[in-house]
């Protein structure tokens, strides 16, 4: 769960842990081939997707791109339509939820409001008879893990959000499950703790070692936390890679433009291989191509094509090849997005970091392409390898 | 200003109101404690010089008012357990259960809401004669053991848990029995409560059913043991007043002790907390 360019999966304590908790071995979770109906619409088609054991493997989508569907698929509170799930070795569509073994992380936190804290940590122990000493100590033992000792005896309407949090992430821990399911866990923090929540779940996961399998909207949360990330779009998988891949080489134009703040620019164009090097005519102008580009688009021999590009690779420069009139401007300190409008109406998103430029709105300005764009099929979206 | 003015006029009402709900209850403690030579005597005496306790002693031996109150409480206490029971299993059912034609089973429920009672007198009547149950506590018990009203407004209790409890409690282990018990139960103890202060209510003041299911002083309840007392001691109306007091004891204790539940239960669903 660290940042971007992963860190080998399975490299976790291995049965021990921090802090008095042990943690059981963790194991790898597959879809193979799930499908899930709800009448006449599919939640999740047929989805292959094998988490590693000890891995943190984010799930990310839209809304309603069938996400939540496929992991309470995991956690077995939906039953899939057709295709295999498995926990470990084990096949486990008939399995109930609760001998999965798995332990899951609701958005809501969905803590026992009567219960206090202490009783809601204990919830899980309590329903498979575990002893009172023993349970006392693995009480213990997860709040000390996660700083609730002293908060042991409230009750949850009078804790914070991201205390909340935390108790609803030591009712999942202190069970030892063999992986956790977290459904959006951070959604409802505001942002400061949402990233002080993010760098403790990171955190957490590095010293239990543990399978995760998150799912999330957010794709700066993706990025963070996830080793690797799965990308879901009405419920088809469209790519499952480390967050440097996702990023740098999108498999087609939804993931380009679902992943990266601000969002990368998408535009029609029309190939122009008149004269050696092509370039790609856009509203606004041209973006020109290096020649394993122009080779990539010429193999393909198509008329047209979509071209990415993303706001950090655009620059004001009076040689630019597009010519764009500045139309928005938000400064966020570190750096500035400009919205910019081209001749046919579209916008294109500027990232302007540091100092540089004071451009003022209205001015009109010339904007050139930083290495070559992306290249995608203007029929099916797919990325054209360069 | 106008804030004073506004709290002395709500003072004024509920003052007002107090009288009216209060005054009839005060004459009948009086009236308990008089003769009826001094009930008859007019202007009438509206505080008891020399209160005479005679009239409860007798509620007690003559009108055998003791037989009847603990008919009443073998009765309304079966009534309320069970109509307690069946409305959250069902309502927990409609809720948390998924099963083939619950909508329309539900609907079905509710539809008993807009029978009136009147209407399953003869039809419940027949019923328990065929049983054989004329002159029994079943007779006056098995009718009541479930309740359209309890259902539905425990099931829209129910619903406004977050669902995400229920799936927690599944991967925590909980079958649906145990989450009634440990979590919605709990959770959800008011509205139950004051449903079982309402069906206790309903249950202590039948008077319709008792007096055709029955006709033997054995299983009477006491709303239908103050009807015969009225009838059979007309010169002795003291005892009549006295009874009256000792059949609404229990409500008032009721409502004495359960007052805050129920208000907390009837106003649950419009101050959500």
């Amino acid at each position: 769960m660290n940042g971007q360019g992963g860190r080998p999966a399975g490299a976790h304590d291995g049965g021990t842990g921090l802090g008095g908790l042990v943690v059981a071995e963790p194991c790898r979770l597959s879809f193979e081939g799930v499908t899930k109906r709800f009448g006449d619409v599919i939640a999740v088609d047929d989805l292959t997707l094998e988490v590693a054991a000890g891995e943190s493997l984010v799930l990310l989508g839209p809304s309603g791109c069938g996400k939540s569907t496929a992991l309470r698929i995991m956690a077995g509170l939906e039953t899939p339509t057709a295709g295999v799930v498995c926990i470990g070795d084990r096949v486990v569509n008939d399995v109930d939820a609760k001998d999965r073994d798995v332990a899951m992380v609701f958005q809501s936190y969905a803590l026992y409001p009567h219960l206090n804290v202490r009783r809601n940590i204990e919830f899980p122990l309590r329903s498979r008879h575990v002893p009172a000493d023993e349970r006392a100590r693995l009480v213990a033992a997860t709040a000390r893990s996660l700083g609730l000792e002293a908060l042991l005896d409230r009750k949850p309407a009078q804790l914070s959000g991201g205390q909340r949090q935390r108790v609803a992430l030591a009712r999942a821990i202190v069970r030892h499950p063999r992986a956790f399911l977290m459904d959006e866990p951070l959604s409802n923090l505001d942002a400061r703790l949402r990233t002080e929540m993010r760098a403790e779940l990171a955190e957490l996961h590095r010293r239990l070692g543990v399978t995760v399998l998150y799912v999330t909207h957010d794709q700066v949360e993706a990025m963070t936390m996830g080793q690797r990330i799965a990308i879901l779009r009405d419920g088809v998988l469209q790519q499952v890679d480390v967050p440097r891949t996702v990023h740098d080489r999108p498999a087609n134009a939804f993931v380009a433009g679902f992943i990266g703040s601000p969002p990368m620019n998408i535009l029609a164009g029309r190939v122009d291989t008149a004269d050696g090097a092509a370039e790609v005519m856009v509203d606004g102008g041209s973006i020109p191509l290096g020649p394993a580009a122009t080779a990539a688009l010429r193999r393909r021999g198509l008329p047209d094509v979509t071209v990415g590009v993303r706001p950090e690779h655009l620059r004001a420069d009076p040689a630019g090849t597009l010519k764009v009139t500045v139309a928005l401007a938000e400064y966020l300190g570190h750096e500035q997005h400009l919205g910019c409008r081209l001749p046919g109406g579209g916008m294109l998103t500027v990232r302007l970091t540091g100092t540089r430029s004071a451009l003022v709105l209205g001015d009109t300005v010339a904007l050139a392409v930083e290495g070559d764009p992306h290249l995608f099929d203007p029929v099916d979206g797919t990325r054209i390898d360069v | 200003m106008g804030r004073r003015w506004g709290r002395a006029g709500r003072y004024a009402l509920l003052t007002v109101t107090a009288v009216v709900v209060g005054f009839p209850i005060y004459i009948t403690v009086v009236n308990s404690l008089l003769t009826p030579q001094q009930i008859a005597h007019r202007p009438p005496a509206l505080f008891p010089l020399h209160p005479l306790w005679g009239a409860f002693v007798q509620a007690f031996t003559t009108a055998h008012l003791g037989l009847y109150l603990r008919n009443s409480a073998v009765v309304t206490v079966a009534i309320t357990v069970a109509e307690l029971v069946t409305s959250v299993l069902a309502a927990y059912a409609f809720t948390f259960v998924a099963f083939p034609f619950r909508r329309v089973l539900f609907f079905v429920c509710l539809a008993t809401l807009m029978v009136p009672m009147e209407a399953t007198l003869i039809p419940n009547r027949q019923t328990i004669g065929a049983l054989g149950w004329y002159n029994t506590f079943p007779a006056l018990i098995v009718p009541f053991m479930a309740s359209g009203v309890g259902v539905f407004l425990l099931r829209q209790a129910f619903l406004q848990l977050p669902r995400e409890l229920h799936d927690a409690a599944t991967l925590d282990g909980y079958g649906h029995l145990r989450f009634l018990l440990r979590v919605v139960v709990p959770l959800n103890r008011p509205i139950i409560a004051a449903f079982g202060i309402y069906a206790f209510l309903t249950a202590w003041n039948q008077y319709l059913w008792p007096l055709i299911a029955t006709d033997s002083n054995n299983v009477r309840t006491v709303q239908i043991g103050l009807r015969q007392l009225e009838s059979l001691n007309i010169d002795q109306i003291n005892v009549i007043f006295a009874g009256t007091l000792l059949a609404a004891m229990p409500i008032f204790a009721l409502l004495l002790v359960f007052q805050k539940q129920l208000v907390r239960g009837l106003t649950a669903g419009a101050v959500k907390g």
